[in-house]
């Protein structure tokens, strides 16, 4: 992602519970062409999350390459791939064995 | 009323191209160049989608399911043709707004699609890294790379507006 942005260290625990109900993972992959602060904005509309965490999301995607963004049933984490799909963003989603 | 005094002279200062106001629309401070830029640009995004040649298209579909063949063709045959669909209501709704003032919340996330939709085009076409390249007058992409850059930074300047509408 390109234009870095000056935050503060994440504090807080953002990893996404996994549980037998919910076993798919959406994960959003970085890429060097979305903005970091339109990648930010996409996480809030489609999630809802607090600025900070996805602040936090983001970062991880560009740091760590990728990062869990939202997890559910097979229909939930497809319904949310699509939608991440739709504002452009390189999304997959995988069923979570662990 | 002091902040909303502060805000006006800041967005004085650094002539922001787009500003959310009171009313809950964002002003659209572009000039007629950048207004015609990004007609001219969606008209091409539209061919593109279109035309579907697969080495343009394929950041506008990326895979779904990575270890899954079935699964993933399942995926794109309900998905691929919505998001076409989605994706020229978007640029029909852009260029019929293009000269407007202001425009509705809903109107600036058709224009944001639109826009990173080019840019991801563009991005893939010129295989774009992290950093602005430098632009070199003698590259035959010097004009394509300036193009990504002035629509990177329209870009980031809708999302900073629209991101307060949240």
């Amino acid at each position: 992602m390109t234009t870095p942005l000056e935050v503060a260290e994440p504090d807080i625990d953002i990893e996404v519970k996994v549980d037998a109900d919910n076993p798919w993972v959406v994960l959003v992959w970085n890429d060097p062409i979305n903005l970091m602060s339109y990648v930010t904005f996409v996480f809030q509309k489609l999630f809802g999350y607090s600025e900070q965490k996805a602040n936090e999301l983001m970062l991880d995607v560009h740091q760590k390459g990728r990062a869990v963004v939202s997890n559910g049933t097979k229909e939930k984490a497809e319904a949310d791939v699509a939608r991440l799909h739709e504002h452009g963003l390189w999304a997959t989603m995988q069923k979570d064995d662990a | 009323m002091g902040n909303n005094a502060e805000r006006r002279r800041v967005d004085l200062v650094f002539r922001r191209m787009f500003v959310l106001n009171r009313q809950g629309q964002i002003s659209v401070r572009l000039d007629e160049t950048m207004r015609s830029l990004i007609t001219h640009v969606s008209e091409e995004l539209r061919q593109v989608l279109l035309v579907e040649d697969p080495e343009l298209t394929r950041r506008l579909y990326p895979t779904a399911y990575t270890d899954d063949e079935e699964a993933e063709g399942d995926y794109q045959e309900v998905v691929h043709d919505q998001l076409l669909m989605q994706r020229l209501d978007d640029i029909d709704q852009l260029q019929a707004s293009i000269e407007n003032e202001e425009i509705s919340i809903e109107l600036a996330d058709a224009w944001m699609n639109t826009i990173n939709q080019v840019r991801l085009v563009l991005g893939t076409k010129l295989d774009v890294g992290e950093e602005p390249a430098d632009i070199d007058e003698e590259d035959p992409d010097s004009r394509s790379h300036m193009i990504y850059q002035v629509l990177s930074h329209i870009l980031e300047e809708l999302t900073n507006a629209r991101i307060g509408a949240l």
